[in-house]
Order: C-alpha cells, then structure tokens, then sequence
C-alpha cells in the first residue's frame, strides 16, 4: 500500500470515527412540521411607519420655516411624498434653500405655489429597515417575557417577521401576544357622545386637523347594549413608550385591569397635563380604541390603570405586551401554520420507511448490476448520507418533511454519478480494454459529465430559497449539500475503494 | 441482464425524429390547452384561505361532516379525505370566511355536536390572499431564474448551440408535467414547484450526459456526419439514461407509497418529471443539436454567398 494511500485511510477513519460520534452526541433541529408548534408571519404595516414620519417631517418644516417668516397654506401626503402649499407662493426658492439645508434626508421638487418634499430613497430604507429591526425586537422582548418558550424570530423579506415557536401552545393565546401592536396612548377627550354622528353634527364643515374620533368599548347599561364615541385631541399627552413599568391589579369593583407606572419624565409630562385638565376627562386609548375614559380629579403624576372587561389571563398578557413595548406599527398575521405534534411524529415514521425502501431498492438494484463496484457506491452513498447528516448538524441547518424527502432523493440521485462512471467501465471493458485502464477511463471521462449534471441540480436547489418557506428551505438544503458532497463521495471515494480492492487484479469477474 | 445495454444497440432514433417532434408538440399543445380548459386545483399556498386537518377516532362519513359544517355557515367549505383509513379529513375554507381563528372555533363548534372529545385537530393552515399571489409570483420567478441559470451554464460549459437544444425539453418537461398534473386534477401547492425546480435541474443531467458523449464524438471526429454522431451517442448512452433515471424513479416511488399523504403530489410530480425528462432527453434535446447546428449552417452559407 502506498503512503499517499494510507494517509487517505486514516483521513477517512478520523471522519467516519468524528461523524459517529456527532451523531450520536447530538440530533438534528427538527422543523415545526416534524416536531409540531406554532409558526406565524406577520406582516409589518411599514407605509403606516413612512406616513407618521411624513407628518413629523411636515411639522419639523413648518417650525423651521416659520423661524424665517415663511408660512404654510396646507400640506398633505400624496402619492408618498409630502406637497406643502405656501401662503406667498414668491417665497418658494426661498423655502426650497431652507429645506435643503436643514433636511438633507429629503429630495426636493417645485410646484407653482409650493414643494414636494420626498424623502430620500436611502432615508426611505433606513425608516422601514429600522421598523422591522424593532419589530423583531418587541417580539423578541415578549415572548422572552413569557420565559418558557423557545421561539425563533426572523426578518422574512422586506416587510415580514418570521415567529415559530415549537411544541403545544395555546394558539389564541400566542397570536394575541404576538399580534397585539399594544400602542397605549392617553388622549384628552373634547366631548363624546353615544354615537359617531353626534359627535359629527356640531362640526357642519368637518372635524378640525388636530381632532379624530375614536370607538370605545361596548357595554351593558340596563340590559342595552350601548358604545360610547370620544372626540379627542389627535396628537396623544403620553405614549407606551414614556412607559416604567405595567402590572396586573384589581380595579374599584374588584375586575383584573392593568397598573401602568411612567417614567420621569413622562410623569413630568402627565403631571403637567393633568393639572390643566381637571374636571375633563382622559381617554385611555389602546391600538386605537378607548379602553376608558376617566375623569381627572386631580394632578397625576406617574400611576394610571387601564380597565375594561379584561379576564385574568388576558389582563396579564396585556402587562406583559405593554412592559415589552409596543410593535413600531400595526402587523397583521399573513401566514400561519399549527402542527399538532402527533402528525410530525407520523411523518417522521412514514418517511423513514420511505427511505429505507428507496435504500433497499438502489442498494439491491446497484449490486446486481455493478457487483463489487456497485457495493462500494453504495458504501460510497452510505458515507454521502453520513456527511450530509453531520453537515446538518454542524451547521444547525434545520430538518424538515421536504427536507427529509430531498434526503431519500438524494440516494436514488447519489448514485448517478457511479452509473455514468460504471456504465463507462463496462463499455470500456466491452471494447477490449484491460479491467485496470477502463477503471482510469471511466473516471477520468465521467468526472466532467458528473459536474455538470451537480451544477444544474445545485442551480435548481437554490431557486427554492426564493419562497422564504422553512419547508422547502429544509428541501432546498439537503438536495444541494446532498448533492455537492456526492461529488466527492460518488467520484474521490469510490475510486480510491475500488483502487484499494480491484485496482491491482488483471481480471475479477465480480469487479463490475 | 447484468450486461443489458453495455453492446449499444444500433437503434436509429433521429429516423423518426419528425414523428417525435409532431408527437412532443402535440402533447405540449395539449398541456397548454388544459391549463387554459381545466386549469389548476391550486392548493393554499397559493389559493390563500384556511386549511384544517382532522383526525377522528373511528371511520366517518364526509356527508356527516358536511352537514354537521352547514350549521355553522361553511357550506361551502371543501372537506377532503386523507389516507384510507376513512379517519382523517381536511377542511379547507376561503379567505373570504374569515381568521383561521374564527373558523377553527367554528368547525369545533359544529364536529362537538357529535364527535366531542372523538377527534384530533392535527394541523391549521393559514395564508393570505396576498401571500398566496407572491407565491405564484415567486414560483414563475423561480422557474425562470432556473432556466436562465441552466441556460446560461450549458452555453458557457458547451456550446451555445447545445444550450438552445437543452432549453427547448425543459420547457416541454415543465409544460406537460404540469399538463398531467392539470389532467389528474392534483392540488398544486409549493411542494410541487420544489418538485418541478428539481426536474429541471436532474432533467439537464440527463441530457449532459449526452451532450457530453456528443462533444466528446465531435472533438474526435469533427462535426461532419452529426447524424450519425448524435444517434451513435444515444445509443452508447441508452443504458445510462435509462439507469440513472431508473434509481432515482426508485427514491421517487419509495417516497409516494410510504413518504405520506403531504408528499404525495411532490413524488408524483417527480415520477412524471422524470420520465418526461428520459424521454425528451432521447426524443428532443440531442435530435434539436441537428436542427439547430443545419440551422446555423444554412445562414453562415446564406452569409457566404451574399458576401
């Protein structure tokens, strides 16, 4: 045996001894369809996000030019860019030179009597990159809170984020935390009403900028069911985010609601506005609804308690999402998939039958017909399976029921490359040359063929990744590893076995 | 056996070439006017709606659960069986019924009536109408870029005379397989176009293995009887082909019988994208080098005679 020989065994040894040991030591991460769980894509309102920052961009302009006496008619967000009318429509350039000096987030165009401001195609990027990072975050933050869970969240294209959590959850439950945008905000009411064109009559010419009506909870008055509508200022006192702290407690009559604690400085805030707002009233508005609408009786500082028909659990939940803070934007749930864990159990089984048969079938078929040679591609393809394993499992690449598939279509397709090699073989031999130089010839014009064929399949895999769909990621992972290590196994390896066993015999009858 | 096709046979394939090429065309033809008469039974992942799989504790009746699900407002929601067992069913609704909460809550509410604490709920489904129509987008952008990619490494590996003649089959092994699946009504859902990606890429397997016979026949003997080059390539590469395609039909068949109801379409998309792939290997991509090479010939003598 030769040196070279020799140290290709050893090598070979050390993998087949560390791979063992991988694999016995450690076991693949099952997808959520193998292991069951919860898997749920949220879709991130992230225009809602450009518009808000549009509105601050306006106010921001309207300051600015008011400090060099230049005043705004109107503006309004139109087709994604912000058209401000001014009251001395001569002043534009003027303006237009402000703008660009102060903003440099913005791009600027002209109109007869005004400008159209734009933000910037990399500001733009910036606003909805950083959205999404938040977002991840919040859900992060409040599943984390729940402690228990073992979730995995990801940004899934532009505007999405990828929430799985595995094994047997309450879904409701889960999709309430998750979805909740828990924007708490605290509003001062101008007037309400019992109904929304009440509140409408008293302004015949339409409702001012700064004020919107918002719905409040349904309630049971004397066995009628009655709604209140608030009138309120637009622009909210206090925000979740001047939030320290939200608990659950009980309320006057003894029901769960929820204690909020501000920080310092929103307590400055609140205190400040409370002061002036004695006698009126305060809506307390979450994701846009009035939860309630107490009446200020004094100063308030830093406490507030939000109540409604809240249960226990939902009280609780509700702390919870408002102590991780609220999503930078309303999120809507696009996708969702719940797998009960006995069908990924049943799966698991059925395709591991599936792949034996697959085995049983190549292995059978690839001995009678190649002999020896055959025995050793399928050694060869056992080694194939082997490192695509361990692969996996290095490099946490996460098992999936397509996934698995690829893997069994990795060993009808793994042992190709040897039916191109071996067919070579025998024509070789046919042809009337000796076993030793057929065996050089198949290889060495079976190799160029056998990449090729590798490339388009690795093409082909690598297209799936488009979808962002964890199954298919699962397919698309073991067909191209499976297939880019078969390059090695199905041509370096077998070769070297056949050189080892046959590669010195004249003739063997059983070599192919 | 054991030697079956290693003496090529001397089959003429590009004899009957005109015969093929009439025959693939028609074929073809008629996917296309499937997809345009019967359409697709496309599955929620690009449908949208929700999807509800159900395992009950004994044989039921879909007429049961249909009724029992008219009570609470789903009649049109679609109730298919699962396996043979007569046990398990899913329930697909629409979009337009709602949150796969709502919907859940109400096929509980209407199975309690008379299969309380009788059933599983095994797996819920939701996508979006707008999920649902990205994944079409998704699914041609991805057959697309499959092809450019294939077409743009077998011209640049060969040449672009033999890129043209590979992409042609593709095109047919996608369309009629589609076609068929289009004929047997089956649900197409992701798992089917991550079955169609791989026929592509094994589909050029098949025919660079020729391909490769053919260039390696041409830089022997040059490019003046390709006729006869092109049939004697088949026929040295017949057992090949057919092998190769023959092992992974193996994978492909082990899959659809024991892999289980969810993988089901994908192997049957597999088995009928590998044998198309056999076939326009043999049928179309090596006799299309011909057509394509006289093609050629004929403007570059064109060319000549005008100069």
């Amino acid at each position: 045996m030769k040196v070279d020989v020799k140290i290709k065994l050893i090598v070979i040894f050390l993998i087949l001894v560390g791979s063992i040991y991988l694999m016995m030591t450690k076991s693949p991460k099952l997808g959520l369809d193998l292991q069951g769980g919860v898997s749920i894509t949220l879709k991130v309102d992230v225009d809602k996000v450009v518009k808000d920052q549009y509105l601050n961009l306006a106010k921001d302009i309207e300051k600015k030019l008011k400090g060099e006496n230049i005043d705004i008619l109107s503006y309004k967000i139109e087709n994604e860019s912000l058209k401000i009318v001014l009251l001395d429509p001569t002043k534009v350039d003027k303006a237009k030179e402000i703008i660009k000096k102060e903003f440099p987030q913005v791009v600027l165009d002209t109109f007869d009597g005004g400008l159209s401001v734009k933000f910037a195609d990399w500001e733009l990027n910036r606003i909805k990159t950083n959205t999404i990072k938040q977002a991840v975050e919040t859900l992060r933050n409040r599943i984390d809170q729940f402690g228990t869970l073992s979730a995995n969240i990801a940004q899934k294209g532009k505007d999405r984020v990828l929430v799985e959590i595995p094994g047997v959850i309450d879904i409701e439950r889960a999709k309430a935390i998750i979805g909740k945008t828990a924007q708490l905000e605290l509003k001062e009411v101008v007037d309400s009403a019992f109904s929304k064109e009440e509140l409408l009559q008293k302004y015949p010419n339409g409702l001012p900028d700064d004020l919107e009506i918002l719905e409040g909870q349904e309630e049971v008055v004397n066995g009628q069911k009655v709604k209140e509508w608030f009138l309120v200022k637009k622009t909210p006192i206090i925000t979740g985010a001047m939030l320290k702290d939200a608990r659950t407690a009980l309320d006057q009559a003894g029901n769960p609601a929820v204690n909020f604690e501000l920080t310092s400085e929103g307590a400055e805030i609140f205190g400040e506005a409370t002061q002036k707002m004695i006698g009126k009233r305060l809506a307390i508005v979450l994701d846009g609804k009035v939860m309630s609408a107490p009446v200020i009786r004094s100063r308030i500082t830093s406490s507030g308690q939000i109540t409604g028909r809240f249960t226990t659990e939902e009280a609780n939940d509700l702390a919870v999402v408002l102590r991780a803070g609220a999503l930078p934007a309303p999120v809507s749930i696009v996708e969702e998939s719940v797998v009960g864990p006995t069908l990924g159990k049943e799966s698991i089984d059925k395709t591991l039958m599936a792949g034996i048969v697959s085995f049983v079938l190549v292995g059978v078929f690839m001995i009678f017909r190649y002999a020896l040679s055959g025995f050793i591609a399928i050694i060869a393809l056992v080694f194939n399976l082997m490192l695509l394993w361990v692969t996996m499992l290095l490099f946490d690449i996460t098992l999936t029921l397509p996934g698995i598939a690829g893997i069994i279509l990795n060993i009808g397709m793994g042992v190709d490359g040897n039916v191109i090699i071996f067919e070579r073989i025998k024509e070789e031999l046919h042809n009337g040359k000796t076993l030793r130089v057929s065996l050089e010839e198949g290889f060495k014009r079976g190799f160029a063929a056998i990449f090729d064929s590798h490339v388009t399949v690795i093409i082909a895999a690598l297209a799936l990744l488009e979808f962002g769909n964890p199954p298919l990621k699962g397919f698309a992972a073991t067909l191209s590893i499976g297939t880019f290590i078969n390059l090695f196994t199905a041509v370096f390896l077998t070769k070297m076995l056949l050189d080892l066993t046959i590669g010195g015999k004249k003739y063997f009858k059983y070599a192919i | 056996m054991r030697n079956f096709l290693v003496e090529p046979p001397n089959i003429d394939f590009l004899k009957i070439r005109k015969l093929t090429y009439v025959f693939s065309f028609s074929i073809l033809i008629l996917s296309l006017v499937l997809f345009f008469t019967k359409g697709f039974n496309f599955g929620l992942d690009f449908t949208g709606g929700t999807s509800v799989q159900i395992k009950f504790n004994q044989p039921i009746k879909v007429s049961d659960i249909r009724m029992l699900l008219r009570e609470v407002n789903l009649d049109d929601a679609m109730i298919q069986e699962l396996g043979t067992e007569k046990k398990e069913i899913e329930i697909r609704v629409s979009v337009k019924k709602g949150s796969s909460s709502v919907i859940v809550e109400n096929i509980k509410k209407a199975l309690d009536k008379k299969y309380q604490n009788q059933y599983e709920i095994r797996k819920i489904e939701f996508i979006d109408a707008l999920v649902g129509s990205e994944m079409v987008k998704a699914s041609v952008y991805s057959v697309v870029f499959v092809m450019l990619g294939i077409l743009l490494f077998v011209g640049y590996r060969y040449e672009p005379v033999f890129a043209l003649a590979a992409i042609v089959p593709l095109f047919f092994d996608t369309l009629v397989t589609l076609g068929l699946l289009s004929l047997l009504g089956k649900e197409i859902d992701l798992t089917v176009i991550a079955a169609l990606l791989t026929v592509l890429g094994y589909s050029l397997n098949d025919k660079v293995i020729v391909f490769d016979r053919i260039r390696e026949n041409i830089r022997q003997r040059g490019k003046k009887n390709l006729e006869s080059i092109i049939n004697r390539s088949i026929n040295v590469n017949l057992g090949r082909t057919v092998i190769t395609s023959g092992t992974v039909l193996m994978s492909v068949i082990a899959i659809y019988f024991f892999g289980g109801e969810s993988l089901n379409v994908f192997a049957l998309t597999l088995l009928i994208g590998v044998i198309l792939a056999t076939y326009s290997s043999i049928y179309l991509a090596a006799p299309l080098i011909l057509e394509v090479e006289s093609l050629l010939r004929i403007k570059s003598k064109k060319q000549q005679v005008g100069a």
